[in-house]
């Protein structure tokens, strides 16, 4: 009852083509994360689902109605939706409980069961005690749990949130984000969730939808499924810290500059043109001997984790290992001393996808 | 693309234009019309013709001496006293500052009249003291001059330097003077090649502010300068307007000087957004800074005392002489008190009918007018700062027009259009007043409302309708509350200096419609000195209570906030 489904939507904003035809579907009751980098379009694509941008062709449906496009244009009020927004749109002349009663007040409801309605949401979100306060007398993520509660309220199909978490502190983002999981599993509503942090995306989504600069969807997939197996070099880089080497193979045996590995690269390996393999920095290690030779050009010691630099074949490579573990190896490497790098596991990519992103 | 429907957006586009064209541009364009333009054909040869008759040569001359000395005058007192208190040790430096913008809420006319009850060359109470004491033939004194008007004007104008400077100079950063020190400049090179330089928007926008002010200004140049045959421009308007009779060539020449007044006044405001747009601004932050404090040792105490008596000389003592002279019996009598009476008081307030209707008239026309100004400032701002339609910069560019026009040329304007020329004739009545009133003090509302609506961020809007509000609704639950303390402000930022109006409403009284500054200016002008100050003390007090209400309003509203 729940499902969005957003069909071929093209929007500009005068000459800028911002999206084009973009289409998605959000499952009823699930938590759908639309993840890219700042300037891709994400929030562009929420407010025409809430309904406070007007999209140039396609269409979108909210549980099973139309609601833009086709010559329909239903306005925000009349979609059934929360939406929470990035600075909170929190209403400062107003106190804690009266935002949360606001949407409240276009239902039917009673006043008595509006008023427990209030309070239980209220509740649920830790703001129990606080309900006479105005927002000036809350901290980031209280005034953010009064959005959230708001948006809850009146049970809305479906909740938009547009970076609710970008303007907390870690601790709190980390807090926070377990608690909007909570609260889905809670309401049962469905979510469309858009941020540019990977963490939360990865962390809170059913699925997870990446877009890259020019307004594309480039994967589509479970948090596992864009992490493991993404779908290209864009959506690869996307997700966390990477690093490339060359990579050549002699038949069926991969080499990096020139030494050969013992490991099967990950993906397709086409015929032509130049390949590149992609890893994470856990994904490699430091070894005394053997490995691809490198050169050790900066250590960093971060706690639990050692974070090295390393030069192979005239590219920087990042590679963490777990302290204990490199203490109780060869200990701490110098800076500018050689050494040799094993690959756990490594993905292809067209070369040419490198030098077009950079 | 589809084309997108006609809705209310557009609908309020179109009003708050059409209400800009009718209230400001219609009445601007009439004046440049009239100046310009004879019989259906553009001629600027007779036009500048009228401009070199002797008598408006003097008036532009005089002008320009006027507000050019008022302005270099204005400047270096508001720079010495910005920086006194903010820059140096001066004891009771907060009070000091205060007391420096006091002279901002005294109508300057009402400064003039004490003035010249104090300083004329022959009556001035003064002048004929210092005589009496020194034996002398001849006054010291004749504030009924070029020198005279400047003097007064810079008075009540200096203020705008002071709080431009003053702010500024808290707002600089001081790690730039500390380096500067580090280099090894000593503080004279410091405050020359730094600090001032540094200051110099600010000394700029205030002075531009000044200019601004002392050419369109009336009261001053008309109490002090009228008698004696010194005109500027605003006051040549007057006396053109009121000598012509519906004279077609003294109308013409009067919009040929509205046309000068109109044009500086753009050259000036021009002037400004390009001082205050250059970059220079940037090392000034906006959060507050400790700055380097000037330690004035022997001089602390004979600056205070200079602070002082210039806050007396300037404040204190025609404030006084306005009042004293307001309870004598009869004008000339001596300050005793046997000679003094609360009568005249009691007079002016209930018996006699033109003061009475004057007061009455001055309090529901910037009542009126400030909630009606008020109101459609908020409407345009909201167009302006809220939503996104085709079209916008046509309200953009009227919304600007209001702050560039002369309260002289506006009275002019609403003459010329309100005269029974388009059907329509208000004059004579308090209408074409209040339609004036609503020209003069739009450029306040649109400040301050669109200052307050800036403030509200559109997401608050949206969240309501995302709760289900419509567009009126949630304008009504979200941003009318939001944006209400900046409708108070804008309300009394008109109602109080429309409380004291005297530019345009001296150009547009009739037999019944007095405000209490036409009124002040015409019992003056008619000798009666008593009662002009006796009204000109009421009015002062109803200024005064006027202010800490706005203090008091606001103040509450920041505690319930």
């Amino acid at each position: 009852m729940g499902r969005v489904s957003v069909e071929g939507v093209a929007k500009a904003y005068g000459p800028k083509q911002v999206l084009q035809d973009l289409s998605l579907a959000v499952e009823d009751g699930e938590c759908f994360t639309l993840l890219g980098p700042s300037g891709c379009g994400k929030t562009v694509l929420l407010r025409l689902v809430a309904g406070f941008e007007t999209l140039d062709a396609g269409a979108i449906h909210i549980g099973g109605r139309l609601v833009s496009g086709r010559g329909t244009n239903l306005p925000p009020e009349a979609r059934n939706l929360g939406v929470v927004f990035q600075d909170y749109a929190v209403w400062p002349h107003l106190t804690v409980r009266a935002n949360t009663a606001y949407p409240l007040k276009f239902r039917t409801d009673a006043a008595p069961q509006r008023a427990a309605a209030v309070q239980g949401v209220l509740d649920q979100v830790g703001l129990g005690a606080l309900g006479e306060r105005y927002p000036s007398q809350l901290s980031g993520g209280q005034q953010q749990r009064v959005a959230l509660a708001r948006a809850l309220v009146a049970h809305p199909e479906v909740l938009l949130l547009d970076e609710p978490l970008s303007n907390l502190d870690a601790n709190l983002r980390e807090e926070m984000r377990f608690e909007i999981k909570d609260l889905q599993r809670h309401h049962g509503a469905t979510i469309l969730y858009v941020t540019h942090d990977q963490e939360v995306a990865l962390a809170l989504s059913d699925r997870i939808g990446i877009l890259d600069l020019a307004g594309r969807l480039r994967q589509v997939g479970t948090p596992r499924e864009v992490f493991d197996q993404p779908a290209d070099l864009e959506v690869f880089r996307f997700l966390g810290v990477t690093s490339f080497v060359d990579l050549t193979f002699d038949g069926e045996q991969a080499l990096i500059a020139g030494t050969p590995i013992d490991l099967q690269p990950e993906g397709p390996r086409p015929g032509t043109g130049a390949l590149v393999g992609g890893f994470r920095p856990m994904e490699a290690e430091l070894v005394q001997a053997g490995g691809v030779p490198g050169l050790v050009k900066r250590v960093a010691l971060l706690g639990a984790a050692v974070d090295f630099r390393v030069e192979v074949g005239g590219r920087e490579l990042r590679i963490q290992q777990e302290t204990s573990e490199v203490m109780a190896g060869f200990g701490l490497p110098e800076e500018g001393q050689p050494c040799g790098v094993r690959f756990h596991r490594l993905r292809t990519f067209p070369a040419a996808a490198l030098t077009r992103e950079a | 693309m589809r084309p997108r429907r006609f809705g209310t957006a557009e609908l309020l586009l179109l009003l708050s234009i059409l209400i800009l064209v009718v209230v400001v541009a219609i009445p601007i364009l009439l004046i440049f019309w009239n100046a310009f333009v004879v019989e259906g054909k553009p001629d600027f040869l007779r036009a500048l013709a009228l401009l070199k008759e002797p008598d408006t040569l003097e008036a532009l001359k005089n002008s320009l001496v006027i507000a050019g000395g008022t302005t270099v005058l204005s400047t270096i007192i508001g720079v010495f006293f910005a920086w006194l208190v903010s820059r140096t040790d001066l004891p009771y430096k907060a009070t000091m500052k205060v007391l420096f913008l006091v002279p901002f809420m005294l109508p300057s006319f009402i400064g003039a009249l004490a003035w010249k009850i104090l300083l004329s060359p022959r009556g001035g109470h003064i002048n004929r003291l210092l005589m009496d004491l020194l034996h002398l033939e001849d006054p010291v004194f004749n504030i009924m001059s070029l020198g005279g008007i400047i003097a007064v004007e810079t008075m009540y104008l200096f203020p705008f330097v002071f709080i431009q400077v003053s702010g500024a100079l808290e707002r600089m950063d001081p790690t730039l003077e500390e380096a500067a020190r580090i280099s090894g400049a000593g503080l004279f090179t410091i405050t020359r090649r730094i600090t001032l330089p540094l200051m110099m928007p600010s000394i700029l926008a205030g002075a531009l502010l000044v200019a601004l002010y002392s050419l369109a200004h009336f009261g001053v140049p008309a109490i002090l300068g009228t008698e004696r045959n010194i005109f500027i421009i605003p006051t040549k308007i007057y006396e053109k307007i009121y000598a012509s009779g519906g004279n077609f060539e003294a109308i013409r020449t009067g919009t040929m000087l509205s046309s000068i007044l109109v044009l500086s006044a753009a050259a000036i405001l021009y002037l400004q957004s390009l001082v205050l747009s250059s970059g220079r601004f940037q090392v000034i932050s906006g959060k507050s800074m400790r700055p380097m404090v000037l330690k004035l040792r022997g001089l602390k105490w004979p600056l205070l005392i200079l602070s002082v008596v210039y806050i007396a000389l300037t404040v204190v003592l025609p404030t006084a002489t306005i009042f004293l002279v307001g309870t004598l019996k009869t004008y000339g009598l001596a300050f005793k008190l046997e000679n003094m009476t609360l009568d005249n008081f009691t007079y002016i307030l209930f018996k006699w009918e033109l003061t009475r209707d004057a007061i009455w008239n001055s309090f529901y026309l910037s009542l009126c007018a400030a909630a009606v100004t008020m109101l459609i400032g908020t409407l345009i701002s909201y167009v302006l700062v809220k939503t996104k339609i085709r079209g916008k910069f046509l309200l953009e560019f009227l919304g600007v027009l209001p702050f560039s026009v002369p309260g002289t040329v506006i009275a002019l304007g609403v003459i010329l259009m309100w005269s029974g020329r388009f059907g329509v004739n208000l004059y004579n009545t308090a209408w074409i007043i209040f339609v004036a009133y609503i020209a003069r003090y739009m450029a306040f509302a649109l400040k301050s409302t669109s200052a307050a609506l800036e403030q509200v961020h559109d997401s608050l809007e949206e969240a309501a309708r995302a709760c289900g509000a419509s567009k009126w609704q949630a304008m009504k639950d979200v941003v009318l509350p939001l944006i209400k303390p900046g409708m108070v402000a804008a309300f009394f930022l008109i109602f109080l200096p429309a409380l004291r109006e005297l530019t345009t409403s001296v150009l547009l009284y009739g037999p019944h419609t007095r405000t209490i500054g036409v009124a002040i200016y015409t019992l003056n002008e008619d000798g009666e000195t008593v009662y002009a100050a006796a009204l000109a003390a009421i009015a002062l007090v109803i200024i005064v209570l006027g202010q800490l209400l706005i203090k008091r309003v606001t103040r509450a509203k920041i505690e319930s906030a």
